[in-house]
C-alpha cells in the first residue's frame, strides 16, 4: 500500500512540477515577445519621430509662407470658374470696343479638353471655350487678338478663328474707308484642377520659346515696329513705297486700252521699265510686277 | 539531508528564473513609457510637420501653375506681329478671302490678280517672302489650275505654321 501511495504521490508531483515548468515557460515566453514587439515599437516609433522632427524643421518661416501665399494668389487668377466667364467675356468686349472692335458672344460656354498648346500639363487643367464673333478692320482686329493673348488675369488663349470680309461691308470708293472683316473666334479660359500636378518631370518651355521672347515681347515691347502694309483682305490696291528707277508721271485712263507715263515715256500693260513689267492700271495707281516684288505706283497729287 | 542541495539548487533556479521574468517586465514598462512619449512628441510635431507637406504641396502646385502659365505664353502665336508681317509681305496682287487659324496652324484662302505666265517660282517668292518675314516657319503655297473663262485670276491657298 505504501509503494502504492508513493507512487502516486511521485506522479502528482511529476505532474505539478511539469505544470509549474509549463506556466514558468509560458509566462517567460509571452513576457519576451511582448518586450520583443514594444521595442520594435519603439524603434519604427524613433524613426518617425525623426523623421517627423526633420520634416518639421523643413516648415517655411513666416517670410517664406507670406511669398508663397501671394504667388498662389497671383498664380490663381490665371484662372477662371464656371462660374467667373461671364465676367470675362463683359471683360473681353470692352477690350474689343476700346480697340473699335464689336464683339458678339454666342450663348455657349464648351468645355473643351485640354488644347495642345501646353503639353504635358493635360491632367491639371480643363477649358471653357468662348466662342464670339469679332468684327472690325484688319489693323484692330490684329489689336484685339493681341490683346487678347497678352492677357495675364485671367490667361486667355486665341485658339482658333475663321477671318472673312464682314458682309456689312465698310468698303467704299476711298482707301480711308477700311473694310471691316468678320472673325469667328475660339477663345479659351482655363481651369486648374486643384491640387493638380503634371506627371513625371515638369515639362521644359520649348527652347526658343521662352515667355521673354514670346507675344510679349514681339508685341513691340522692346523692338522696332515694322511697317504695316495694307490690308490683305482689301481687294483695292494701296500705294506702296516707289521703285527706284521708275516715276510715274500719269496715268491716261481709257477703260479699253490703260495707258501711263513711267519714267516720261507711255506704257501699257505688259510694258517693262528697268526690270518691271506693267501688270495693271487703273484710274488710280500703276501695278509693277518685278522678280521678288511689286510695287504699286500712284500720281503724286 | 541528500535532498538540501537539490532543494537549493531548485530555489536558485526558480530565483534565476523570477529574476529574468521581472527584468523582462522591467523593460517591457520602459518601452510602455517610452512609446508613449514617443507618440506624444509626434502628437506635438503633428502640426508642424502638416504646415510643412502643405507647403510643399502648395509649392509644387504653385511651380507647377506657374510653369503652366510660361507654357501657354510661349505657345500663343504673336497675332499683332503675325498680321502685320502678313501685311507686308503679301504682294498687292494678292487679295486674301479666307483666314483660318487653328492652333499655330494658318491657311489663307485668296487669289492672285494677274498671276505671271509661269505662276509656280512667283508663288514660290511670295512663300519664301512669308517666312523671311517671319510669319511663318514652314509654309507651303499651292494654286489651283487656272480659270478658263478668268485668266487674270489664280486661286491660291496658303497654309503654313505660325512661328
Amino acid at each position: 500500500m505504501d509503494a502504492e501511495r508513493r507512487e502516486t504521490s511521485l506522479v502528482m508531483g511529476v505532474g505539478i512540477l511539469l505544470a509549474l515548468v509549463a506556466v514558468v515557460f509560458f509566462s517567460m515566453t509571452m513576457a519576451w515577445r511582448q518586450m520583443a514587439q514594444r521595442q520594435a515599437r519603439w524603434r519604427e516609433l524613433r524613426a518617425q519621430v525623426a523623421q517627423a522632427q526633420h520634416r518639421a524643421g523643413q516648415a517655411p518661416a513666416q517670410p517664406a509662407r507670406e511669398r508663397l501665399a501671394a504667388r498662389a494668389q497671383a498664380a490663381v487668377r490665371l484662372f477662371v470658374t464656371p462660374d467667373q466667364v461671364p465676367t470675362v467675356r463683359d471683360r473681353l468686349s470692352a477690350l474689343a470696343t476700346e480697340v473699335g472692335a464689336t464683339l458678339a458672344w454666342l450663348p455657349a460656354t464648351t468645355p473643351a479638353a485640354p488644347s495642345a498648346a501646353v503639353p504635358g500639363f493635360e491632367a491639371c487643367y480643363q477649358v471653357q471655350s468662348l466662342v464670339g464673333t469679332v468684327e472690325a478692320p484688319y489693323r484692330e482686329l490684329a489689336e484685339f487678338l493681341a490683346r487678347v493673348a497678352a492677357l495675364e488675369q485671367p490667361a486667355v488663349g486665341v485658339r482658333s478663328g475663321t477671318v472673312t470680309p464682314s458682309p456689312a461691308g465698310g468698303r467704299g470708293g476711298l482707301l480711308s474707308a477700311r473694310p471691316r472683316l468678320r472673325a469667328r473666334v475660339v477663345l479659351e479660359t482655363y481651369l486648374w484642377i486643384p491640387g493638380a500636378l503634371p506627371k513625371g518631370p515638369a515639362p521644359a518651355v520649348p527652347p526658343g520659346l521662352e515667355p521673354a521672347s514670346g507675344h510679349r515681347a514681339a508685341l513691340g515691347e522692346g523692338g522696332p515696329a515694322a511697317a504695316w502694309g495694307r490690308d490683305p483682305f482689301d481687294p483695292r490696291y494701296a500705294p506702296t513705297p516707289g521703285v527706284e528707277g521708275v516715276t510715274l508721271n500719269g496715268i491716261l485712263w481709257d477703260p479699253a486700252h490703260p495707258t501711263c507715263l513711267l519714267n516720261g515715256a507711255v506704257s501699257a500693260i505688259g510694258s517693262v521699265v528697268n526690270g518691271y513689267t506693267v501688270i495693271a492700271i487703273t484710274p488710280e495707281v500703276v501695278v509693277l510686277r518685278g522678280e521678288s516684288r511689286e510695287a504699286v505706283l500712284a500720281v503724286s497729287p | 539531508m541528500t535532498s538540501s542541495p537539490r532543494r537549493q539548487w531548485g530555489v536558485a533556479a526558480c530565483g534565476i528564473l523570477l529574476l529574468i521574468y521581472a527584468v523582462l517586465r522591467v523593460q517591457v514598462a520602459l518601452y510602455d513609457r517610452r512609446i508613449r512619449d514617443g507618440e506624444a512628441e509626434l502628437a506635438r510635431l503633428r502640426p508642424a510637420v502638416l504646415e510643412a507637406v502643405q507647403a510643399t504641396e502648395q509649392d509644387a502646385v504653385v511651380n507647377a501653375q506657374e510653369q503652366f502659365a510660361g507654357a501657354l505664353e510661349a505657345s500663343e502665336v504673336a497675332w499683332g506681329p503675325v498680321f502685320q508681317r502678313l501685311a507686308s509681305a503679301l504682294p498687292p496682287t494678292m487679295v486674301v478671302h479666307t483666314m483660318i487659324v487653328d492652333g499655330p496652324h494658318m491657311t489663307l484662302h485668296g487669289v492672285l490678280r494677274y498671276p505671271p505666265a509661269e505662276p509656280q517660282p512667283y508663288l514660290a517668292v511670295v512663300g519664301t517672302a512669308l517666312k523671311r518675314q517671319g510669319v511663318f516657319q514652314s509654309v507651303t503655297v499651292a494654286m489651283a489650275p487656272q480659270e478658263a473663262d478668268d485668266p487674270s485670276v489664280l486661286r491660291v491657298d496658303v497654309i503654313g505654321e505660325l512661328r
